[in-house]
């Protein structure tokens, strides 16, 4: 007997590649879930990661970092905020607002 | 003396009434199945009333005149209301009596209830109508015998039957928890309903057909037995209209309509048949699917918030009987009522999502969902937008998975015109002319022309989003694995940042199997389709795995063990989809002494139908069946000694409980690890309980055993250690 595949339909499941499977610091939502304000998850509601090694919905941060009494720190350890840059594009783009903000 | 003879006829007339009303109701039951006969005031009851003051009050009129020797009518006009509001009762009893066949017959019943709605108007009768449909219902419905798909459809007739007796919902109300409480009992009934709700327009329609065939046959029956029944009626009424006799004469044809009366019910019983010819012709519950669709019955719902409608020229007052909170309902919605009955409805949904689940993942062509989104539509326009969010994102991705398949596909086309200037097929062919330059690659190209034509898709899900999806660990046959590679590298290239898990044992394959005198083309699932491409005969031997070769003339040959140890997949699985193979005609299993020997479950391919089982070492009288049946009882013993069929059923059970069971450990473990991480380092048992008691919204079943057991799991883990004092604490990472 010959047994010829026509037609392979697999399954997966994505998750953020990020050394610990954790929540967000900021809505308490796992990082593979959504931010409160989102519907989708994944790329309509990506990470942002920090220097100091902590990872925020990209959401959440923002909103985090727009605030005055939040004065530009990670909320988590309180050093300063800084994207950590990575080679992706969305994720550059929304390294520039912060840093205009 | 003169009181006591009325009272003495009137009682030997009760059973001419009753019997008089079932020559009314079978009259009124055909011409309503004929269609007709929906006025207010039913036929029947008009006849009876006519019967009543023309021949009933004539024939006590004579009686009594006879017997009292007084001047003066016997009979006043008020004496002939009594006896009719009498007559009513008995009509009445005896509607109620037959409640149960008349939810049966509906829709074509609606004659019946409207006798019963002229005729129960105190809150006795009523009380008496709904302890006497649901002691019917006990000994007729809510038995082991009726399967759920019977009771729920029978569940839906009661819901239009009341509603259609009385709007207020208040008599269902009564009626309704003895059904529920059994209908939570049967584990596959949200199950059903979820899929009838589901069902598509085809299946609704061929169930139709299934209906209306039914239908006709039932009326033909009818019509064979209504003349008969018009005979008897003649015959029956012919002494008693006779005015003349007297109430001694009288009864003796009584009794012989009492004997009918005894005989008529016993032609009635077979209620019970049609419940079941009704269910088993469709299968499923489509008729939910049919008032989904019906958008006047949604327009009801939207209005149903609304406050009293000072409008409503029909409003009548609420029911004696109805409870203290009772609050008014406008539509029959009979879809909302089933599921208020089978629980809350975050069961419904959760049940909801994991068959909307199944289904997407089951689809082999994903553009196909659009009953699942109008189902979909229309569930949230009852149960808001976030219950039902997990669907939306469900769908997405599923959607998204099939932008990706494209975007990948697209990424490798380019990726192998820069490579190799070859002509590039759309078809998805990839890899057909990889690097030709290496030989590694062309070994591998070797292995890819092999099964050139594989399409390779994936579907990527969020997984927060779907309902638990388990892993199962297996090693999927070489070819898929170098595509789900380069698969993953194609993702993770287009997604950066993310990673991909496969779940090997989801997901549809084609697989064409070329055996001796057939090519046999078959939609399986992964785990099947791995399994059988064990049995591959490859002329090339570079196949690494560690297959026997064993002779190329000879049908190839496995063990359950063997298979075990090339897949590492799980045994009952295994046997499982050798049992699916074996099937399928496509594998036999070998009962032999020395098959056994070689491992306790062979099978072999059956490379051609027609081949006497050659199988050099073995008896011959058990292989004369090729489909596997035991011709002799010996096998048959040994069959069902070692029943695959039974061990896939098994092996069914526990992952459709695992998950739910899962899914609550994980929710426990959770509020564990919060409370040791929030509230305090160490706990004791008790304490932990019963703050989980507290916080935990829809309760903590588990006992404190159970909690122990499961915290000893964590501990095996290494999650958790003991401290001092018997307190849990988490191990510090």
């Amino acid at each position: 007997m010959k047994v010829k595949i026509k037609k392979w339909n697999a399954v997966a499941t994505w998750r953020w590649d990020l050394p610990e499977d954790d929540v967000c610091g900021i809505c308490q939502v796992h990082f593979d879930g959504t931010c409160p304000t989102c519907k989708y998850p994944g790329d309509e509601c990506s990470l942002l990661s920090g220097k100091c090694g902590h990872n925020f919905h990209m959401h959440c941060i923002l909103e985090w970092i727009k605030q005055d009494s939040a004065k530009g720190q990670c909320p988590m350890c309180r050093q300063k905020f800084e994207w950590n840059g990575r080679p992706n594009a969305t994720e550059t783009t929304q390294g520039q607002m912060l840093a205009e903000t | 003396m003169d009181w006591m003879m009325s009272a003495f006829v009137c009682g030997a007339y009760a059973g001419v009434w009753s019997a008089t009303d079932r020559r009314g109701l079978s009259s009124v039951l055909n011409t309503v199945s004929r269609g007709t006969g929906s006025s207010v005031t039913s036929p029947c009851i008009i006849s009876l009333m006519d019967w009543v003051e023309n021949h009933f009050a004539r024939l006590s009129f004579e009686v009594l005149s006879r017997i009292s020797q007084d001047s003066g009518s016997p009979v006043t006009l008020s004496d002939l209301e009594t006896y009719q509001s009498l007559a009513l009762s008995r009509l009445s009893t005896l509607r109620i009596a037959e409640l149960f066949d008349i939810v049966l017959a509906w829709p074509d019943s609606r004659g019946a209830l409207d006798d019963l709605r002229a005729t129960i108007t105190t809150s006795a009768r009523r009380l008496q109508l709904t302890s006497h449909f649901t002691q019917a219902s006990k000994t007729r419905l809510l038995h082991p015998g009726c399967s759920t798909l019977e009771i729920l459809e029978t569940y839906i007739d009661i819901i239009h039957t009341f509603h259609a007796l009385d709007h207020s919902k208040v008599l269902l109300g009564h009626v309704e928890p003895s059904l529920k409480l059994y209908l939570w009992q049967r584990e596959d009934a949200v199950r059903i309903v979820v899929t009838g709700l589901l069902a598509s327009p085809e299946a609704v329609r061929a169930a139709r057909k299934v209906k209306e065939i039914s239908k006709q046959q039932p009326e033909r029956q009818k019509a064979g037995k209504r003349p008969e029944a018009g005979a008897r009626r003649g015959a029956g009424k012919g002494p008693v209209v006779t005015p003349t006799t007297t109430g001694r004469s009288s009864r003796t044809p009584n009794t012989t309509r009492q004997r009918d009366d005894l005989q008529e019910p016993s032609s009635k019983t077979p209620g019970e048949t049609p419940i079941k010819s009704r269910a088993s012709g469709t299968g499923k519950l489509v008729e939910l699917a049919l008032l989904l669709n019906d958008p006047t019955k949604t327009r009801h719902t939207l209005v149903e918030d609304e406050e009293l409608d000072w409008n409503d020229m029909n409003w009548v007052p609420d029911p004696v009987d109805a409870g203290a909170n009772y609050k008014r309902p406008k539509s029959e919605d009979v879809i909302g009522t089933l599921i208020s009955a089978l629980g809350s409805e975050d069961v419904f949904i959760k049940e909801f999502i994991t068959i909307v689940a199944e289904r997407l993942l089951s689809l082999s062509d994903p553009a196909r969902f659009d009953q699942e989104l109008r189902v979909l539509d229309l569930l949230k326009r009852r149960f808001g937008e976030a219950a039902l969010q997990n669907c939306d994102v469900m769908i997405k991705d599923i959607e998204d998975s099939r932008r990706l398949d494209v975007a990948i596909r697209r990424a490798w086309d380019e990726q192998r015109t820069l490579t190799a200037a070859t002509p590039v097929t759309m078809s998805g062919h990839f890899l057909r002319s990889a690097d030709k330059r290496k030989k590694a690659a062309l070994q591998r190209q070797q292995q890819q022309q092999q099964l050139e034509p594989t399409q390779y898709h994936a579907r990527i899900l969020s997984r927060l989003f779907w309902p638990t999806l388990d892993r199962e660990h297996f090693l999927l046959p070489d070819p898929i694995v170098e595509e789900q590679k380069r698969y993953e590298q194609g993702y993770e290239h287009l997604k950066s940042n993310r990673k991909l898990t496969w779940l090997n044992q989801l997901g549809t394959v084609r697989v064409e199997l070329e055996l001796r005198d057939r090519t046999v083309t078959v939609d399986c699932t992964t785990p099947q389709a791995t399994v059988i491409y064990a049995f591959n005969d490859s002329e090339d031997a570079d196949s690494d795995d560690t297959r026997i070769e064993i002779d190329n003339k000879l049908p190839a040959r496995r063990t359950v063990d063997e298979l075990y140890s090339t897949l590492q997949m799980d045994e009952d699985l295994i046997t499982s989809c050798l049992e699916y193979w074996v099937s399928k005609n496509v594998l036999r299993r070998l009962r032999s002494p020395t098959a056994a020997a070689q491992g306790p479950h062979t099978y072999m391919v059956i490379e051609s139908l027609s081949d006497p089982i050659i199988d050099e070492d073995q008896p011959t009288k058990d292989y004369d069946d090729p489909f596997g049946n035991p011709t002799s009882p010996a096998t048959a013993s040994q069959e069902a000694a070692q029943p695959g069929e039974s061990l896939a059923e098994e092996n069914n059970k526990p992952s459709t409980m695992d998950p739910k069971e899962q899914e609550r450990r994980t929710m426990y473990w959770q509020y564990i690890k919060g409370m040791l991480t929030n509230a305090s380092a160490s706990m004791p048992l008790a304490q932990m309980a019963m703050m989980m008691k507290m916080l935990i919204a829809d309760g903590f079943p588990w006992t404190n055993e159970e909690l122990g057991e499961f915290l000893a799991e964590k501990i095996a883990e290494g999650e958790m250690e003991v401290v001092s004092g018997g307190k849990y604490r988490l191990v510090k990472k």
